[in-house]
């Protein structure tokens, strides 16, 4: 649905992206995960026709998306910092992009109000409160029934009610009319529980992209203990090793059960799999890109 | 949605013309406030000068529009100096082109729609007749005219930038450029050469360039173009407007290329830049150049004048090395000042690399290195090859014998090159004056050079220096009258004597300075004149100058005035076919004390021949 190739884009000389691929499946919910500044905002801005990309193409369904009212009219983006009119309300903002959108639907506008039952219409968005202002742009957005939504911190400032009834939106709507997502946040707990296919950014490169499933089955973390010292675990691909006395906890890249039988091979005195986090997966894959966290010490 | 197409996009000019209202309604009630004022006078005006003055109403109606033209482009563009703003509009589904059209069109409406109505308010209100209204429709079409230039450079202004403030600071300096242009053509030429010519500007290499960037200004169209049509109800003004008014629609090419300029600056822009001072790199160090070398300017003014310094035009020649130091150092705090605006921090000197320090320093005194050795700025003196002839007025500012001084014609090739190099050296001498002293007499030379244009130079000079009295000496000595009177140069001579009482002639406005003169003559044949002018080469050849031109004359001594008028203009207009009208007759006088024998003679037998009439009666 959403395809990315060789894209460039810098900001006076520094490159937020540098020759980025990715690839988003029609349907998919996916997840942009990457350390501040690794360019998850300007691949969404640039995804959405806002930025130009210096070199590269972005296509939505075949389309080039710049410069496009026809690829763009099929896509919404809420930003992470929500704009409105000054003195505009609900109702005038939605009267704004009735007349922007082709697809905004009237219907689908009155059936989402009372999923959004704190939301005043005649208060001017602007002096709702952030999470208000997030509520309302997602009632307009989906109001537009767009084909692919691109989200930056999507559910910043909503109490976490509100999270889930957004989320709940937002699947409902991937599930019946197959609804493209894409989603950039810190909140890796949250993408953990929605998307199926996450990104790796960093440095404005695409480190890892895969579907959830399938990075969640090529890294395991391991909890064993030895007899005597620990051995050098030749062949393992091990992401991170850390002990308590002879208590052993690695990550490790691989299949589960090659990992298994590579571990058996050091005949441990026990070993047991551990669920692995996708902020585990985050942090253990951007240590690996000199991201990892550092120790502080004061005397 | 618009079709793909589609210029412009109903929903956006809708939004920018509701969410805008306050700006256009301010604009509306200010034009019906004017309107009302000038109404309420009508009939007085009427009344008293039997006609209405269109300029009453156009004025403060084109200076509204600017006004607003500016306001409504910060307003319908503004959104481009706000990232959340920006990014949320250019993810709609418009194009870009759309874009601008629908913000630019919904900006043109607010601007010109309270005008149109205004005018559709004074139409009613006003008594006029059916053919004024075409001077109304007239004074409509300039305004818009103007308006137009405006709007568009005030939108070019916006979208050269990110920023609000920046855009409103680059109109209003564009608007001034003009003005900046001029004062720093002539602060250059007056303080690097000593000398000045008022209408410096007003011709030769200067006077293209400042059209042309007075058409691209609308301040300046506003203040000199727009016409004065009135609405007479007596007689009509026809041929008034015709010819003044058609030239000031020029306007419209500028204003064209305005837009044409700003739609290419909206579809080339980043929105990336939004906040940013300015949108595009490359015109950061343009921006750069101009506020360091204009502020340079401003800073030696400013402290010039704050100083107390003595400076004035003519003097700033003398403090050339305080005024070096001032533009080298304001260049350098208008440097550290640009770079704090666009990097929108007080502390650059961090970011600043070493050779940034020197920089403007050195770029300051290259230009002023540059322009001086270029002389592209001014020729003070022109190369005595470019010359056909030269025409030197003195004045005495303490007397009132002359008006506008007498002239002396040089023509021959070895005149012109000892007068250039005379010239050249008394405006050396008088450079190094010191700016505190004031000088007594204007030194007017007029260079007719071959190519049919004239160069007009004026020099305060202090007549006790030695190379004014230098010149004084040349000029009596190369005998001006052997060389323009007799040679054929000059013809319709006219010669008159007068003695300067209360009778006036009709070529000598002298009144009784000279108690003991003898007659007055006027209207001379031709002979008499000849005969006083060889009489006057006598008395020259035998040491006694009676030019004026030698020295103040010794007004106790004087016998007589010989006053000739020459009619060089004409002949030289035949020649010249540009000749202003206001260079016409020359006059030429001396004064003839005891020692001058032979013209006294001469003089006597003409008024004994009657050939010389005494006018007031005496003998």
């Amino acid at each position: 649905m959403i395809e990315g190739k060789e894209i460039c884009k810098s900001f006076d000389g520094f490159p937020a992206l540098d020759h980025l691929d990715f690839h988003v499946p029609k349907g998919a919910v996916y997840g942009l995960v990457g350390p501040n500044g690794a360019g998850k905002s300007t691949l969404l801005r640039s995804c959405m026709g806002i930025f130009k990309v210096d070199k590269g193409n972005i296509f939505v369904d075949g389309e080039e998306v710049f410069e496009n009212p026809h690829a763009k009219g099929r896509m919404v983006f809420i930003p992470d910092e929500i704009f409105s009119f000054r003195t505009a309300d609900i109702l005038e903002m939605k009267k704004y992009y009735q007349s922007i959108y082709p697809k905004f639907d009237e219907k689908i506008f009155e059936g989402l109000r009372e999923c959004f039952p704190e939301l005043s219409e005649k208060k001017h968005v602007r002096k709702m409160s952030k999470g208000m202002q997030k509520q309302a742009a997602f009632w307009l957005a989906i109001s537009c029934r767009p084909e692919v939504i691109l989200l930056d911190e999507p559910v910043d400032g909503l109490d976490p009610v509100m999270r889930r009834q957004v989320w709940n939106i937002l699947l409902e709507e991937v599930a019946k009319r197959e609804m493209t997502v894409l989603v950039s946040s810190h909140n890796l707990r949250e993408l953990e529980d929605v998307c199926d296919h996450v990104g790796f950014l960093s440095k404005g490169k695409m480190v890892l992209e895969k579907s959830l499933e399938s990075l969640q089955g090529s890294i395991s973390k391991w909890q064993m203990a030895f007899e005597g010292d620990c051995p050098g675990f030749e062949n393992i691909d091990i992401m991170h090793h850390s002990d308590l006395g002879r208590v052993h906890t690695l990550i490790i890249r691989g299949g589960l059960e090659t990992v298994r039988k590579k571990i058996e091979a050091y005949h441990p005195l026990f070993l047991d799999v551990l669920p692995l986090t996708l902020e585990e997966v985050f942090i253990y894959e951007m240590g690996g890109e000199d991201y990892a966290v550092k120790e502080f010490f004061t005397e | 949605m618009q079709s793909k197409n589609s210029l412009l996009s109903k929903a956006l000019i809708k939004k920018d013309f509701t969410r805008f209202w306050p700006v256009w309604a301010v604009e509306l009630l200010g034009l019906l406030m004017i309107l009302t004022g000038i109404v309420s006078n009508l009939n007085y005006t009427i009344r008293d000068y039997g006609y209405v003055n269109l300029e009453d109403f156009m004025m403060p109606v084109g200076g509204i529009t600017i006004l607003f033209s500016l306001i409504t482009a910060v307003m319908v563009f503004g959104y481009l100096s706000d990232k959340k703003e920006a990014y949320l509009v250019h993810s709609f589904p418009v194009k870009r082109q759309t874009m601008f059209w629908s913000h630019y069109v919904a900006g043109f409406l607010m601007v010109f729609v309270p005008v149109f109505l205004c005018f559709v308010c004074y139409a009613v209100c006003i008594p006029v007749r059916a053919e004024d209204f075409l001077f109304l429709f007239v004074v409509f079409l300039q305004i818009f005219a103007g308006s137009f230039a405006a709007y568009n450079l005030a939108c070019v202004s916006m979208l050269l930038t990110a920023n609000k403030l920046s855009g409103m600071v680059i109109y209003l300096v564009f608007n001034g450029f003009v003005y900046g242009i001029i004062n720093a053509i002539n602060f250059m030429g007056e303080f690097m050469v000593y000398g000045t010519s008022n209408d410096l500007l007003s011709y030769e290499l200067y006077s293209l360039p400042m059209h042309i960037l007075t058409m691209f200004t609308p301040l300046a169209f506003f203040n000199v173009q727009i016409v004065t049509v009135e609405m007479v109800k007596k007689h009509t003004f026809a041929f008034q407007w015709a010819w003044q008014a058609f030239p000031s629609f020029f306007i419209l090419i500028p204003a064209v290329l305005f837009l044409v300029a700003a739609y290419y600056l909206y579809k080339k822009r980043a929105i990336e830049t939004a906040g940013d001072m300015l949108a595009f790199s490359w015109a950061k160090p343009v921006y750069k150049a101009v506020f360091t070398f204009f502020s340079s300017l401003l800073f030696v003014l400013f402290i010039l004048t704050v100083g107390n310094y003595g400076y004035s035009y003519q003097s700033a020649y003398a403090v050339r090395f305080q005024i070096v130091f001032l533009m080298i150092l304001g260049a350098t705090l208008g440097y550290f000042a640009v770079t704090m605006i666009l990097n929108k921090t007080f502390f650059i000197w961090k970011r600043l690399r070493w050779f940034q320090y020197v920089l403007p320093a050195a770029g300051m005194l290259l230009v002023l290195l540059g322009v001086k050795a270029a002389g592209a700025f001014y020729v003070y003196v022109p190369d005595a090859e470019q010359i056909d002839f030269i025409e030197i007025v003195q004045g005495y500012e303490d007397e009132n014998m002359y008006s506008g001084g007498g002239h002396l014609f040089f023509q021959k090739s070895e005149e012109i090159k000892t007068l250039e190099e005379l010239t050249r050296e008394c405006i050396k001498e008088q450079k190094e004056r010191s700016s505190g002293k004031y000088a007594d007499d204007i030194y007017q030379v007029y260079y007719h050079l071959k190519d049919g244009s004239r160069m007009d130079r004026s020099y305060e000079i202090d007549t006790k220096t030695d190379s004014v009295k230098k010149i004084r000496k040349y000029c009596y000595n190369a005998g001006i009258v052997t060389h323009s009177f007799m040679d054929g140069t000059v013809a319709n001579t006219q010669v008159d004597v007068s003695d300067g009482k209360s009778e006036f002639t009709k070529t000598w406005s002298h009144t009784s300075s000279y108690d003991d003169a003898k007659v007055t003559m006027n209207d001379v044949p031709d002979e008499c004149g000849s005969i006083l002018y060889e009489a006057l080469k006598q008395d020259e050849k035998e040491g006694h100058i009676p030019l004026s031109y030698a020295e103040k004359p010794d007004r106790k001594g004087t016998l007589y005035n010989v006053h000739f008028e020459i009619s060089l203009v004409e002949k030289s207009r035949e020649k010249y076919g540009e000749m202003e009208e206001e260079t016409e007759p020359r006059f030429l006088d001396f004064y003839v004390a005891e020692e001058h024998v032979h013209t006294i003679k001469a003089i006597e037998t003409l008024i004994k021949e009657k050939k010389l009439v005494n006018q007031a009666g005496l003998s």
